[in-house]
């Protein structure tokens, strides 16, 4: 086998239109500045697109299809199994990153690839095969229209292989369909419909031809050290072990999070049946994880019909639970397995869904969907999928529902992406989180409910340097992105030190919102800087690494601004800041205007058009 | 780049039934070919050939090993968290869970099958808590 030092790259560069190929060799500067994974699929889009980011259509040729590769991946780091995909979202008409843990990264890394840039559109179905020599464009028709599992054993013989592959949604376009790898996905934005617009069925790569060794094996080892204690001592991996993404179901009916009704009511207690304690005992679970996982957060369960499924996450659960009227936990697993065959992201999916039985409700639409009723969701789905009779409109996401029909103040969307499972009046640095998030309404923007309510770091109901905190989390995420190490990670690599592990909660509490320079400047998040260094080579402090983070968020959003972006989209719909009465006793709204404008402020954003100014931009060493 | 067989080969057919993705054909008593799209590299061929006549990616011999002297891989249940990675990448069908009622904290992975064990070392890599050795197994173990 073949060893690489550090990182090969090489990206392969696949034009379908003209079913060719090249290779395109990352700067050393490049990967200095972005870090691989999301960062640089962010920058060679930037790059090939620069003066023409706004006329590109998202389901057109000229749109760029980026699977990026993390330095991490293959090293033995934990939790590094990842793979970024990076695109124009046809739902937002934003940029849009997604993150998925399957087994095709793994496989285009040990090819010798450090990702893979898709451009043009086929005439007709194909399927990308590649090894570190080759590309091979097969006809797809005879597998179009097959759903992601029995498409991946289709084309799958050999264990040195892994695919990414679209479903049925993807195929027909629908806004928010996902790529799928494994049983893993790239669920956010649309990145499945970019690929079926392109005609791009799946893209399989043979690995296990290259192995990707550390520059620096003495500091890697040092730093996967302390980064496995880290990870197996803490206490959130642990509860993420044992119940899964669902032990936020518990903490959500304790605090007013979960997502009920719509986001009307922020609480049932009913809501218990769905928690992963309940599910936990209900399935006998068992781990079912992506590779190279040490957290592990994934989990299978025995069904009571018989099946082994994997269990929905917490998003699922949330919004095709509680956010329906829906208690019964054996139907959320039978339509994931549905949505999951036809390739589309839960969240986007439920939050629509929930939106037309709320529009139906009040007479602005009719529809057959109704809170409580269950019979008729599966079907739902799959009309969804095949863009049949009302999933036709349905597919298009609660946005471009809301602009048709009315009903914006209850359309639960950020610039265009559905919220996840989290009401933010339970959490208002969440609430800056989802609103100013390059994405759209993605939890995983900064995850604020992490510091305000999971860990208990910083009172929920302040606004105060709330922007400091988000702007902050933005940073080491998107690095961690980059990086592409799990972001569960970051409970542990950031609360694990002594600093935060061992001041009392109130002085914590007191320190992180009264100074959060100084709270910042103690923590400790060098795991990451110095995986990247020992890696690659490449001298990284953690500030060096915070820095990066900073430069592709403003990236981002400056692509953003280019692809027509308003200050007006970063905010949230008027449920979260102006319904303040809910079923749970404590009545709060989130005080968006106040802390976007400080998270303008704090990021140097110019208010009239929520981007960063040419100066900033290349003062951080992009090239403007 | 996968290995492949040198005019060496007896066809005696030992790969043949050692090899856990089929990828090796030929008659008997004539020389073997390695299918390039299935092989693995895991080097069972090599080991198990009585004429050194397997060489890997590189051309050179893979050594025999005695069969009995295979490393295999030992699972310290202490370590295991029962996240079942292993299993997934084996590609032999070797290793399973040891008991699918038990609760999830007590489950652990273990050696089904020692002797569809190819000795790849795929599960050691694939474990992210340090819970496999490679080791060569004592005749209780291996039963």
């Amino acid at each position: 086998m073949n060893v690489i030092s550090g990182t090969s790259n090489k990206y392969l560069d696949i034009d379908l239109s003209t079913k060719t190929w090249s290779v395109y060799e990352v700067s050393r500067d490049d990967l200095q500045k972005y870090l691989g994974g999301k960062g640089l699929a962010v920058k060679i889009f930037y790059d090939r697109h620069r003066e023409r980011l706004g006329d590109v259509n998202p389901l057109g040729p000229e749109n760029l299809l980026i699977f990026s590769m993390g330095v991490l991946l293959t090293t033995g780091a934990p939790c590094s199994a990842r793979f970024e995909v990076v695109t124009r979202s046809p739902l937002t008409g934003l940029m849009v990153g997604s993150s998925c843990g399957g087994p095709f990264g793994e496989a285009c890394k040990t090819a010798g690839w450090d990702g893979v840039i898709i451009s043009g559109k086929a005439d007709s179905p194909v399927t990308v095969r590649f090894d570190d020599k080759d590309v091979i464009f097969e006809d797809a028709s005879g597998i179009w229209g097959m759903g992601t599992h029995h498409v991946q054993e289709a084309l799958i013989s050999n264990p040195k292989e892994g695919a990414a592959v679209i479903g049925p949604a993807g195929e027909n376009l629908v806004l928010y369909a996902n790529i799928c790898s494994g049983h893993r996905f790239a669920g956010r934005g649309g990145v499945g419909a970019v690929m079926g617009a392109k005609n791009l069925k799946a893209i399989v790569a043979r690995g296990k031809d290259y192995r990707c060794e550390p520059v620096d094996k003495k500091m890697f080892d040092k730093t996967l050290k302390r980064a496995k204690a880290h990870i197996l001592r803490n206490d959130t991996t642990k509860s993420l072990r044992a119940f899964g993404t669902n032990m936020n179901v518990r903490i959500g009916i304790k605090h007013g999070y979960s997502p009920v009704r719509n986001f009307r009511d922020r609480y049932d207690e009913r809501t218990e049946a769905t928690s992963g304690e309940a599910m936990a005992e209900r399935y006998t679970t068992r781990h079912s994880t992506c590779r190279y996982c040490s957290v592990l957060c994934g989990h299978k369960g025995h069904y009571p019909d018989g099946k082994m499924r994997q269990i929905p996450e917490y998003e699922t659960i949330g919004l095709f639970g509680s956010n329906i009227e829906n208690y019964d936990p054996d139907l959320i697993g039978v339509w994931n397995d549905i949505m999951n065959e036809m390739g589309m992201d839960s969240i986007s999916a439920g939050g629509t869904m929930a939106w037309a039985m709320e529009a139906g409700e009040k007479g602005l639409r009719p529809t057959e969907l109704a809170f409580g009723r269950t019979d008729n969701i599966g079907r739902f789905l799959e009309d969804i999928a095949y863009r049949r009779g009302e999933g036709d409109e349905l597919a298009e996401g609660s946005l471009r529902l809301a602009n048709k029909y009315g009903g914006h103040e209850f359309a639960i969307h950020a610039k265009g992406l559905e919220i996840a499972a989290y009401d933010p009046r339970a959490s208002w640095g969440h609430g800056l989180s989802y609103a100013v998030h390059n994405k759209g309404g993605c939890h995983l923007g900064s995850y604020l409910v992490a510091m305000e309510v999971l860990l208990g770091f910083m009172p929920a109901f302040t606004a105060v340097n709330k922007h400091q905190w988000v702007a902050f989390l933005e940073d080491i995420f998107t690095g961690i992105n980059s990086l592409q190490s799990c972001l569960f990670t970051s409970f542990s690599i950031l609360t694990e030190p002594v600093v935060p592990k061992y001041l009392p909660k109130f002085v914590l509490n007191a320190a992180m919102i009264a100074t959060p320079k100084i709270s910042m400047f103690l923590m400790d998040w060098s795991v990451y800087s110095r995986f990247f260094w020992s890696i690659t080579g490449i001298k990284c402090t953690k500030w060096d690494y915070r820095k990066a983070g900073e430069r592709i968020n403003k990236l981002e959003r400056y692509m953003n601004v280019q692809m027509g972006l308003k200050p007006e989209q970063d905010t949230l719909p008027d449920r979260f800041t102006k319904e303040a009465k809910t079923k749970f006793p404590h009545e709060s709204v989130v005080p968006i205007e106040k802390m976007v404008k400080a998270y303008y402020r704090i990021r140097k954003y110019d208010p009239a058009v929520a981007g960063p100014s040419k100066h900033d931009l290349r003062k951080l060493g992009v090239p403007v | 780049m996968s290995y492949s067989i040198s005019a060496q080969c007896i066809g005696c057919t030992a790969c043949v039934r050692v090899c856990p993705t089929g990828a090796i054909s030929g008659e008997k008593k004539e020389r073997h070919v390695i299918d390039p799209v299935r092989c693995i590299e895991c080097g069972a061929c090599g080991r198990i050939c009585p004429k050194g006549s397997v060489l890997d990616d590189r051309g050179n011999i893979i050594e025999k090993v005695k069969k009995s002297e295979w490393l295999k891989p030992v699972i310290h249940a202490d370590k295991c968290y029962a996240c079942e990675n292993c299993v997934q990448a084996c590609p032999a069908g070797a290793l399973g869970m040891l008991d699918e009622n038990l609760p999830l904290t007590e489950n652990r992975a273990v050696l089904v099958f020692p002797e569809k064990c190819v000795s790849c070392g795929w599960c050691v890599t694939n474990c992210m808590f340090d819970a496999i050795t490679m080791e060569v197994l004592q005749g209780e173990a291996m039963s």
